[in-house]
């Protein structure tokens, strides 16, 4: 990317070389005869009706032109190499103003040295200054704003594509990260529940030796995405759901209640994971009666909310921002920015409800 | 050896406890009891004085390392963590459990584990059991400042949240928790709550006591020293050393 740029940069060069080129030949076989100087560097008696003096009028053949041609260029690439920080904008304005100085210096000494060059008497220097700022100052400034203004543009892209690139990386691990997080201590407690159950129940061992296998078969479908469809999700956790039912040993209700034209909608892998988790932690696992979960969803204009309820102890204050849950909001926010709600509320008749909130998006 | 090993068990997996009690029973242990978490496990443990624990590192409210933390120290266990996940197997070993067990247990495993744990229980020394329960409490101060206190009530234990505490003066080996004109008595120093409490809610203001500083509500002088009273309308009394820190702060809040 960046030598591409470098290369346009050298193209643009060799152009203006090219144009300064014919520039400078069609201005040494005009017929036009200068008063004084040389004939690259007329001067005007008159106002001549011919391309050179119309070029010239405008500026081509004087000193300041092809400092211009020929600093364009490389006040592009110099303005590359200047590092600026956040803030230090006054640095950028004092190289600019020393840009134009120097430019300026340098092109009125040229300016001076070739047009009195032979001639038997020169103007004293500060009587040629006024004039020198006349002709060729304001070129000057505007030659190293457009050069500033395009090297900020392109900075400002660079920057944007830049904070793009970093972003959807950050995302995209931090999503990764979070969702293989998950997933150990449910599976060896489960596998826990497995080898107990080999010891007294044979047939329930099996059974959830193939709901732990359905899991893992989920999981490893769906390793490389980070966005799946809520249909996709709510039969992911109802497996889990169904295993949590034997490590809760039949103290666990659950229900799912989410209509089919929802089912299409974008959620990020394993959102409800936690959140159900929670439930049965702080909820369900906690009320010796046991208790139920019940995942619910609707749309609200262009917003999918998910409900998870449940109707066990409720939250404390210490316990509402436990490890899954602050997981489930960094999953979110990697996600779907600020565009994502959570939250996670006691209810009024008991038990708490985690609610998910994010943009309407049908999943690929 | 006269008597069976006793043994408590704190997992809030019911067949994960059921596979333990299981094992335990098989290697001639006497299981006293079974507790689904932390706090329940502390209460088991004060009843019933075990020679040993085994208890799930992940429990939900009061986990594994903070039952532990939060033991008195002529009631200590030997303890073995069960653990669901490696990165707290390790964490185990660094407090000075005897030894910790994977999910799924494994017989073999488990028999080993009681082995170990069988000598230590003849051998281990005050100082062995003092460590054991500095080095939970060490963990659970990496995860940031205390938010709440277990104490104990009988054989009954408790959450007192740190921001229910007016103010906290010594007693013994005991720091008195005074939340609301009632008093908590929990296992501790001054310095050991000074160093584990938030610094911007608390603030020592005398060898032996520590003020939430939102319950400051007036200053007065008596005898040359500051005299603050709270909101529960008790007084305390600063002394010299903390004079001057008090004034800082006072000045800062108006």
């Amino acid at each position: 990317m960046n030598t591409a740029r470098s290369n346009r940069i050298l193209a643009l060069w060799w152009a203006s070389a090219v144009v300064a080129g014919i520039a400078l030949g069609a201005l040494a076989r005009s017929p036009f005869q200068p008063v004084g100087g040389s004939k690259v560097f007329p001067r005007l008696p008159g106002p001549p009706p011919d391309v050179p003096t119309l070029l010239y009028l405008i500026g081509v053949g004087s000193v300041a032109w092809y400092v211009s041609l020929v600093a364009f260029p490389a006040l592009l690439l110099g303005a590359r190499l200047v590092q600026v920080e956040d803030g230090s904008r006054w640095r950028v304005v004092a190289l600019a103003v020393a840009s134009v100085v120097g430019l300026f210096a340098f092109s009125a000494g040229v300016d001076y040295a070739l047009t009195y060059q032979g001639a038997p008497s020169s103007p004293r220097l500060d009587a040629y200054l006024p004039l020198a700022v006349r002709q060729q100052l304001l070129p000057f400034i505007a030659l190293v704003g457009v050069v500033v203004a395009i090297e900020g543009r392109r900075r400002a892209r660079a920057h944007e594509l830049e904070r793009e690139r970093l972003r959807a990386i950050v995302a995209e691990q931090r999503l990764v990260a979070l969702t293989t997080q998950l997933q150990p201590h449910f599976l060896f407690n489960t596998l826990q529940s497995i080898s107990t159950l080999l010891h007294r129940d044979v047939e329930a061992a099996d059974e959830m030796l193939a709901k732990l296998s359905d899991l893992l078969r989920e999981l490893l479908r769906h390793r490389d995405r980070a966005i799946v469809s809520l249909d996709e999700e709510i039969g992911f956790i109802t497996i889990f759901l169904e295993i949590a039912q034997v490590r809760f040993a039949d103290r666990l209700r659950f229900s799912i209640d989410v209509p089919a034209e929802l089912r299409t909608g974008a959620v990020p892998l394993f959102v409800l994971q936690p959140l159900v988790e929670n439930a049965l932690a702080h909820g369900i696992g906690r009320q010796a009666a046991g208790g139920s979960i019940r995942i619910s969803a609707s749309r609200i204009a262009d917003r999918l909310q998910i409900d998870v309820t449940d109707d066990g102890a409720g939250v404390a204050e210490s316990a509402a921002d436990g490890i899954g849950l602050s997981n489930t909001r960094e999953r979110l926010q990697a996600a779907f920015g600020d565009a994502q709600s959570f939250s996670l509320v006691n209810r009024a008749g008991g038990g708490a409800v985690a609610s998910v909130s994010v943009p309407w998006r049908v999943a690929r | 050896m006269t008597s069976a090993i006793r043994a408590v068990i704190a997992d809030d997996e019911a067949l994960t406890r059921e596979r333990v009690r299981a094992l335990a029973t098989a290697c001639g242990l006497e299981v006293v009891g079974e507790a689904r978490n932390g706090l329940e496990a502390l209460d088991l443990i004060a009843s019933t004085a075990p020679d040993l624990i085994f208890i799930d590192v992940e429990m939900p409210e009061l986990n594994g390392l903070g039952v532990v933390a939060a033991l008195e120290p002529d009631v200590v266990p030997v303890v073995v963590f069960i653990t669901a996940f490696e990165q707290y197997a390790l964490k185990a070993f660094d407090v000075g459990a005897i030894d910790y067990l994977h999910k799924p247990v494994t017989r073999s495993r488990f028999e080993a584990s009681v082995a170990r744990a069988r000598e230590r229980i003849t051998q281990r020394t005050a100082a062995e059991r003092e460590s054991l329960v500095e080095g939970a409490a060490a963990m659970e101060r990496e995860r940031g400042f205390r938010s709440r206190f277990v104490v104990r009530r009988g054989n009954s234990h408790h959450f007192v949240s740190a921001n229910e505490i007016d103010w906290i003066d010594a007693a013994d080996n005991y720091l008195q928790l005074h939340s609301a004109k009632r008093v908590h008595l929990w296992r501790g120093t001054m310095k050991q709550a000074e160093d584990e409490l938030d610094p911007a809610q608390f603030m020592r203001v005398h060898r032996s006591a520590i003020v939430a500083v939102d319950r400051i509500q007036s200053v007065a002088t008596a005898d040359g020293a500051l005299v603050l009273t709270l909101r529960d309308e008790s007084t305390v009394r600063v002394s010299r050393q903390y004079t001057e820190r008090i004034k800082a702060l006072l000045a800062s809040r108006s």
